[in-house]
């Protein structure tokens, strides 16, 4: 006859237990992986554009400074108001600057590219009217050069 | 029955030991994941950090015209020649020089007053975790409408 | 055959000690992982929110940095940054504000006077913005996150 004394632990159990904390402790570590390694991509594209912005940034200001140079120049300054014209829109075109009068005003257009989406666009307005050739920057701009479509569409079916 | 009962014991110490071992090695992996996974949050930590930060320096760089000693004004340094040095702790709290373990430096790099540009890096014992080059150009310089 | 039962009782309590000391160790080591997963989550949460709002902020006005274009304002009783653009003759403001403990957006026609601060689309979570210009040209931003953490924003107006 069969007889049993005290407790006993099934052949099994231990196993159970341990398959059981093997997968909680796998799937746990591989979320804290998964979450950190999601969190570093997304500091590294943020770093990544911030150096793009002022790379683009710092060639404006070139951009800029040599414009500064330019209407310093005497040939921007004196004589007379055509032919300064002229002379500035001359060097703007050898330095990829756009010159455009508007309404009587005159306008000096550039951009330089961030990165794929997004460009720099600075608008400088001129004023010719005295001896010196005195500038204001209008607009200093990040704009988008391409329309951001959205994907709204939910993966259904494969 | 003794015979049986000591087999039953026997296999489940060995089944035992089998778990342990089994266990051990995978926490032994897991573990090692877990340790690379807070690394990891640290280090984009640090670097979201310092580009907030360097982006910060950058800024004022540009808007006092390249002037060190106008930037330390706004950033409250400590300046040395054409550098701006701010110290921080690991806390990223800003701090003495003697308890810092991240350094900020704003050193202005071209001679010439227009356009200014200077170098910013943050780095954490020598080593670089990001840095801009950032110009400027003097506010004064423009003629500004009225 | 007492000896014998004895003996059988003090294996069986052994082995039951054992087990019982193995699945503590383990849920031991089980809580310390979801801990650690925890911790990393809300360490994630939380710097999402503040990098994106400050990420947000310096995108948005970068985007408009133009001649008084970028400026502070008081929107319904609320500190807020102001962002002007001219469409098509008109002019539309978007202000940037912090309302109930978020960061919200709200952009309208200059001359619409009915909506409030409720009206605007909730951002990111967000305590507290201050805003002040040390100088004409510099926007200087303090903002406070859940949490009590505080951090420093300046962003330069290249337009004057």
């Amino acid at each position: 006859m069969k007889t049993r004394n005290g407790y006993s632990i099934n052949i099994g159990s231990t196993s159970l237990v341990m398959i059981f904390a093997v997968i909680c402790l796998t799937v746990f570590a591989v979320m804290s992986y998964l979450t950190a390694a999601r969190e570093s991509e997304l500091a590294k594209k943020y770093a990544a554009h911030t150096t793009a912005y002022y790379a683009a940034d710092s060639r404006a200001v070139n951009t800029l400074a040599s414009l500064d140079k330019t209407l310093s120049s005497p040939e921007a300054c004196c004589g007379d108001i055509n032919g300064r014209k002229t002379f500035i829109a001359q060097q703007c075109a050898a330095q990829n600057v756009t010159f455009q009068e508007q309404n009587g005003k005159i306008y000096l257009l550039y951009s330089e590219i961030i990165d794929t989406t997004q460009s720099l666009q600075v608008i400088i307005q001129l004023d010719l009217s005295s001896t010196t050739a005195s500038y204001k920057v209008v607009e200093w701009k990040s704009v988008y050069t391409q329309e951001y479509n959205i994907d709204h569409s939910l993966n259904v079916y494969r | 029955m003794k015979n049986r009962a000591s087999r039953k014991s026997g296999l489940f110490l060995l089944e035992f030991m089998l778990a342990l071992l089994f266990f051990a090695f995978s926490a032994a992996v897991c573990v090692h994941v877990f340790v690379q996974a807070k690394t990891l949050n640290t280090q984009s930590h640090a670097l979201n950090q310092s580009v907030l930060l360097t982006q910060n320096a950058a800024e004022c760089f540009q808007a006092t015209g390249g002037d060190i000693n106008l930037l330390n004004v706004y950033l409250k340094g400590s300046v040395s020649d054409n550098q701006l040095t701010l110290t921080y702790d690991k806390n990223w709290v800003k701090t003495e020089s003697n308890n810092a373990f991240y350094v900020l430096t704003i050193t202005r790099t071209e001679a010439t007053a227009y356009p200014a540009s200077a170098t910013v890096v943050m780095s954490e014992d020598g080593a670089v975790i990001y840095q801009l080059t950032v110009h400027s150009s003097p506010v004064s310089h423009r003629e500004v409408y009225p | 055959m007492k000896k014998t039962k004895q003996a059988h009782v003090v294996d069986s309590l052994f082995l039951l000690v054992i087990f019982f000391v193995f699945t503590f160790c383990i849920l031991i080591v089980l809580a310390m992982g979801a801990n650690t997963y925890k911790q990393i989550s809300k360490n994630m949460v939380q710097r999402y929110d503040k990098t994106t709002s400050l990420a947000y902020i310096t995108t948005k006005v970068r985007h408009y940095d133009g001649m008084g274009q970028v400026f502070a304002t008081t929107f319904d009783d609320t500190e807020a940054l102001a962002l002007k653009e001219s469409v098509d003759g008109v002019d539309y403001v978007t202000y940037i504000y912090v309302y109930e403990d978020k960061l919200m957006e709200l952009n309208k026609p200059s001359a619409e006077t009915m909506l409030t601060a409720a009206d605007g689309a909730e951002l990111l979570d967000m305590q507290q913005m201050k805003i002040d210009f040390p100088a004409p040209n510099l926007l200087h931003l303090t903002v406070t996150f859940d949490g009590g953490d505080t951090e420093e924003m300046w962003l330069t107006l290249h337009s004057t």
